[in-house]
């Protein structure tokens, strides 16, 4: 009879468990997470090679869109004179008129031509082709970069950077 | 009386379908960060090439630098100027951490130009409004200590 009862009297009692502080903390969590949410940008990148130091003004570097090109840039250098493009800066940093030249001496209105001209001058020989970018000291960074990208846009994969040159 | 008595009963919420959601989002956002971010400085607005694709680089080390557009580097929280002592010091010394790493992975070092060709790969990321002179500057000195790998960060689609 004792037993039945203390039996009894334990199934009958009834266990809570405190749910507040746990459903705060989840609150808090949740919280936490959604202020520090970002959506995240893409980002993407052109791998450079520069296994040298600027050599009388000119570095050195291999660019190969996405990729690090692990091979040496030099021996093409020394078989291939490499192409020269030029960009010069207005007062403000940015591409002044008519700043993109060609070669020696043509001028080309912006960069979106770049790419076409490139590809007629590189045609089938894009692999051996080379590209010297010389830039004014303050152009903006924005504007080498779609250099780049315009070059790599005709299939050249040998980019360098020169030194900065001042004037423009 | 009946209706009095049932007053007082005890309504209990059932909160469990509410944890449950709970957690699920919880597990949600816990899942979307992205511990890549870590090295990216927010601030920075990269420049635009749609051919800057992301893609899977084969790196063996990576050193993230942040250039904002007055030309600062930001290491560890501090900006500095890249043509500043106190960045080529931190060259310095990350080209020596580098050497000691290739050195316990038992890779060869080779050398070039009398500077070590170091495996780590730097990663520029670097504002699209900063002058080209600080850039070329900073490659300049990381060449000196010899890393010869650069990945120029640039993004497809301008970020709001």
């Amino acid at each position: 009879m004792r037993f039945a009862r203390r039996a009894g009297s334990l199934s009958e009692s009834k266990c809570e468990i405190e749910m507040t502080p746990t459903l705060d903390i989840i609150f808090q969590l949740l919280i936490f997470f959604i202020l520090t949410f970002k959506p995240i940008t893409e980002e993407g990148q052109f791998g450079v090679n520069l296994a040298h130091l600027p050599v009388g003004g000119a570095a050195v570097p291999t660019v190969v869109p996405g990729e690090d090109d692990q091979s040496d840039a030099s021996l093409d250098v020394e078989l291939n004179p490499p192409f020269r493009i030029r960009l010069a800066a207005d007062a403000n940093g940015n591409l002044a008129k008519g700043g993109v030249f060609f070669g020696e001496e043509r001028r080309l209105p912006s960069l979106d031509y770049l790419r076409f001209e490139l590809r007629n001058t590189a045609q089938g020989f894009t692999e051996d082709f080379e590209v010297v970018i010389e830039a004014d000291p303050r152009l903006r960074w924005e504007y080498l970069v779609q250099a780049v990208n315009a070059i790599s846009h005709a299939g050249i994969r040998k980019i360098n950077f020169a030194a900065p040159q001042s004037g423009g | 009386m009946a209706r009095r008595h049932s007053g007082t009963e005890k309504v209990d919420v059932n909160l469990v379908p509410m944890i449950d959601i709970m957690f699920q989002l919880i597990a949600f956002f816990t899942m979307l960060i992205n511990m890549d971010n870590v090295n990216r400085d927010e601030r920075i607005r990269l420049p635009i090439a749609d051919l800057a694709k992301p893609t899977e680089m084969a790196v063996d080390e990576l050193l993230t630098l942040n250039v904002n557009r007055q030309g600062k580097v930001n290491l560890l929280g501090d900006l500095v100027d890249v043509e500043d002592d106190v960045f080529r010091q931190f060259m310095i010394r990350e080209a020596a951490a580098a050497q000691r790493e290739m050195k316990r992975a038992r890779r060869k070092i080779e050398v070039v130009q009398g500077r070590p060709k170091l495996w780590t790969t730097v990663m520029i990321r670097a504002d699209a409004e900063v002058e080209y002179a600080r850039v070329q500057h900073m490659i300049k000195v990381c060449q000196e200590m010899g890393f010869t790998k650069f990945a120029l960060r640039a993004t497809a689609e301008r970020a709001e």
